[in-house]
């Protein structure tokens, strides 16, 4: 099993502010520079002890993330991160201009010398409100920029495009994807709609803001639809994404994180603007199982994030046990582990343990 | 039904542009959304139909710009190859393979055409350009191919607005096709 660090690159003010978007009214440039050089940081130590990729996401107008484009931190990473895979998961696509994508993707690449793993994402709800893209569109808009990014990135003659959505005269992209025919994509797959598109385009999986009972739903739903188009996903094809802290004891692990929940109560983006919510579910954004979006958006105490998969959190060895039963359950190859509050020291205390305690002994998981 | 060439509708004001395609086949779906801005003259092109025939029946005092559907794309590109003055932009949809030993008289001509040249190919089915539109490239480097999103070989079928809004396009601008003109101001 391999392991991937994502980090958000969350602003380091818990008291910044709330709701979404976030007002700049207490913005400091100083403290948003340190949060970003605490980021490299991080995601240089998960490179040296042993971390198959580092992460990056896409989010806009809120301390939650500093990345708004994530192409540009992996730009930087490029130089720092010198072994690791760098995922983007992802781009937000339906919102973006999707050949600029394929040529950041195409860049990346290059500069990474093909260490980039290409995420595409519908994104959280609230971001349709960034760019003001219609979230009615958003599946659509999806299907066709990522059709589109491959065909860009895969014809080697210059062509036009006479879309639903995206209308260019022309597309020649240079330079272009080091892998080939290009990187590897992951699309998410907690909606059974996507869990088909995926599976019938050949693209690998991602769950995230989800949970272990709710993911093997749609990794099976996944399998199943793939199985129809004629290929089977391995356990690389499917990531999934999970809070976690790792001390040297479970009290010390549960203790630090205790704190951090107290000094930054979580709440995912879309849940932090009702109105915004609640007009994007009348959009139809969420599709025919809406009840089960909305629900896993919903934030769950400790003990029973714990309990449904959501955050590894303790030691080595109770991380490890956790770690057995998500890959025994989900059949899933990769483990996003996500930090979810900076704290410091002892994040990249956290980072080191699980890549010289943890990554060791999960390696064999799966294969057996 | 005619073996070379009938006219099958007249409809719509402005710039002519001329439909062809195969004899038995209904009108383009395309057609209506053409017609807004265009007289669209479609003819059902027979077996034995050649591009003589197409000029005589066109018999247009200025140049017009040219569609052809399938099939009806050999007997377009003959009539260019031939009378380039009379066409003032060609247009292909899905055009068929050139069989180079049966078609040799335009495979060979093909690097000498100066007209205008739009291909339009649906993204289903193979991945990538199809053989026909990349010997067009190949031949004629400057010839504009435009992917049609989610349709498969009958685009004019399946995305006729589309279609429409790609030909009505290249009507209009032909050697400017690359720059679109379209306004993007969207409060005065």
């Amino acid at each position: 099993m391999k392991a991937a660090l994502f980090c958000p690159v969350r602003y380091s003010d818990p008291a910044a502010g709330s709701g979404w978007p976030v007002s700049g009214n207490a913005y400091s440039s100083d403290r948003a520079e340190q949060s970003m050089s605490a980021a490299l940081a991080q995601l240089k130590l998960a490179d040296d002890v042993g971390f198959d990729w580092v992460t990056l996401a896409e989010h806009h107008y809120s301390p939650f993330s500093l990345t708004p484009n994530p192409m540009v931190f992996a730009g930087a990473l490029t130089q720092v991160v010198r072994r690791a895979k760098i995922a983007l998961l992802g781009a937000t696509i339906p919102i973006l201009n999707p050949i600029r994508v394929a040529e950041e993707f195409a860049m990346l690449d290059t500069m990474s010398g093909g260490r980039i793993v290409a995420g595409m994402l519908r994104g959280s709800p609230n971001e349709y409100a960034t760019y003001n893209i219609n979230p009615a569109e958003s599946r659509e808009r999806f299907e066709e920029a990522l059709t589109l990014i491959r065909m860009a990135w895969t014809e080697t003659e210059p062509f036009g495009w006479q879309g639903r959505y995206y209308e260019y005269r022309t597309v020649s992209i240079w330079p272009r994807p080091v892998q080939q025919p290009h990187p590897q994509i992951f699309m998410s797959g907690s909606s059974p709609e996507s869990g088909e598109f995926a599976a019938v385009n050949r693209i690998s999986l991602g769950l995230a803001f989800t949970n272990v009972p709710l993911a093997k739903q749609s990794v099976a739903h996944y399998r199943a639809h793939a199985e129809r188009a004629g290929w089977n996903p391995t356990a690389d094809d499917i990531i999934y994404r999970v809070l976690f802290h790792v001390a040297d004891t479970d009290e010390q692990a549960i203790e630090d994180y205790a704190n951090a929940a107290k000094a930054a109560p979580r709440s995912s983006l879309t849940m932090a603007n009702k109105d915004l919510e609640t007009a994007v579910d009348a959009s139809g954004y969420y599709g025919r199982d809406r009840d089960m979006q909305r629900q896993r958006l919903m934030p769950t105490d400790l003990k029973e994030s714990i309990a449904l998969g959501r955050v590894l959190i303790g030691s080595p060895d109770t991380v490890v046990r956790q770690i057995e039963r998500i890959r025994q359950e989900l059949g899933a190859g990769l483990l996003d582990l996500t930090i979810g509050n900076d704290l410091g020291e002892k994040t990249l205390r956290s980072i080191e343990l699980v890549g010289t305690k943890v990554l060791p002994r999960i390696r064999e998981l799966g294969n057996a | 039904m005619s073996d070379r060439i009938s006219l099958r509708q007249d409809t719509g004001n402005g710039p002519i542009i001329v439909l062809l395609q195969a004899a038995d086949a209904a009108p383009s779906p395309a057609v209506p959304a053409l017609a807004r801005d265009f007289r669209v003259q479609v003819y059902g092109v027979g077996p034995a139909a050649a591009a003589g025939d197409v000029i005589k029946a066109i018999a247009a005092a200025q140049p017009v710009a040219l569609v052809a559907t399938a099939a009806a794309a050999r007997v377009a590109l003959g009539l260019v190859l031939d009378e380039p003055g009379a066409v003032s932009a060609l247009a292909l949809i899905d055009p068929p393979q050139l069989d180079l030993a049966r078609d040799a008289a335009i495979a060979d001509r093909l690097a000498s055409l100066t007209t205008p040249l739009l291909v339009l190919v649906g993204t289903r089915g193979a991945a990538g350009l199809p053989p026909s539109a990349l010997l067009l490239r190949k031949a004629m480097p400057s010839c504009h191919i435009v992917f049609v999103y989610d349709a498969g070989e009958k685009l004019d079928d399946e995305r006729p607005e589309a279609v429409a809004a790609a030909l009505a396009e290249f009507a209009r601008s032909r050697e400017r096709y690359l720059v679109t003109t379209r306004s993007g101001l969207l409060h005065p």
